[in-house]
């Protein structure tokens, strides 16, 4: 998603551990949160029937 | 108060050779060889009165006996008394704090008394969770300023413990110490009837240091700090930001297999981390 485009915001429960191994990662790759999780989503969607598939 | 044997003198820099202080609190008229009779404040310190030609000053004694016998090498403002006894005005009892440091020690020590009556700091909630903690407390110390009495003339400060010897025992002088530590590792601690050091207490009911030391600070007895159940971690909120196709995909998703879209999105990550982990 580009910075200037409007999104929505989620709110992810997550515990301790697992906020430690993001933010690790978020320093090391230099990826956001958001774009990291967008791009599970489109690995997900990668997966799924075609109708979710990304748009090219 | 006791009093050492050796009383050592000195001039009072301020007044030179007409009077001296003592290592024991004491002020001497040099000429007339007469010891000053102090004169107790209404906040409890204790003053002499000065004359000096003519005309005659008020100084506080503990602020003379510090200035003759104690370094200053920082500087600092106020003069404390360690044990809390404000006309204890022996050298050993004083030192030089900041105004800081001497509030700390106020409200830790308990000597500061809020207007509804009760006192401040670990020693005071030591004492008012006396009750509840599981251990018996003698007759001597249900009075809080007796037991405050006896912890700092035995040596208690900010960031000490009142640690039983005998943990089958009560409280009571002979049976507590102040340490710097709550804990002792070499030292055996009954806990449900075994007798263990402190590490083998820690692998046995799987807690860490830091968390038993900070129930047994918090007032717990042993015995409940370590039956206590572990207190589950937070959850944090992570907030991301979707664009509205992704963000429609999970809502689906997640309704799909009946589950929040926290928890699908969750799911995910988890995934992702179990593959890296598989990976490396």
């Amino acid at each position: 998603m580009k910075d200037d485009e409007k999104g929505t915001y989620l709110r992810v429960l997550v515990d301790r551990e697992m906020l430690r191994y993001l933010l690790k990662r978020s320093d090391k790759n230099g990826e956001s949160m958001s774009k990291y999780v967008g791009r599970l989503i489109r690995l997900d969607m990668a997966s799924s029937p075609k109708d979710f598939s990304e748009k090219k | 108060m006791e009093m050492s044997s050796h009383e050592e003198w000195r001039e009072i820099e301020e007044v030179k050779g007409v009077y001296s202080v003592s290592n024991l609190g004491r002020i001497r008229n040099n000429r007339t060889g007469m010891v000053l009779k102090p004169v107790k404040l209404p906040k409890g310190y204790t003053k002499v009165n000065l004359k000096i030609n003519g005309k005659s000053i008020n100084k506080q004694i503990h602020r003379l006996v510090a200035i003759a016998f104690i370094d200053n090498p920082e500087n600092k403002a106020e003069v404390n008394h360690k044990n809390g006894v404000k006309d204890d005005n022996r050298v050993e009892n004083l030192e030089w704090v900041t105004q800081e440091e001497n509030l700390r020690h106020a409200y830790e020590t308990g000597l500061v008394r809020h207007k509804d009556g009760r006192y401040s700091g670990y020693l005071y909630h030591l004492w008012t969770t006396r009750n509840s903690r599981g251990y018996t407390w003698c007759d001597e110390w249900q009075d809080f300023l007796v037991f405050r009495e006896w912890c700092l003339g035995n040596g208690y400060s900010d960031g000490f413990y009142v640690v039983l010897k005998d943990s089958t025992k009560g409280y009571s002088p002979d049976n507590c110490y102040i340490s710097k530590t709550i804990v002792h590792p070499s030292k055996k601690y009954d806990c449900h009837g075994e007798l263990l050091d402190f590490k083998e207490i820690t692998e046995k009911y799987g807690l860490t240091e830091g968390c038993i030391k900070y129930r047994l600070h918090k007032g717990m007895s042993l015995e409940e700090a370590v039956m206590t159940p572990k207190v589950k971690s937070k959850e944090n909120n992570l907030r991301v930001r979707l664009s509205e196709r992704h963000y429609k995909y999970i809502l689906e998703k997640s309704q799909k297999a009946n589950m929040t879209a926290s928890a699908y999105v969750r799911e995910l990550i988890d995934k992702d981390i179990q593959e890296q982990k598989a990976k490396s």
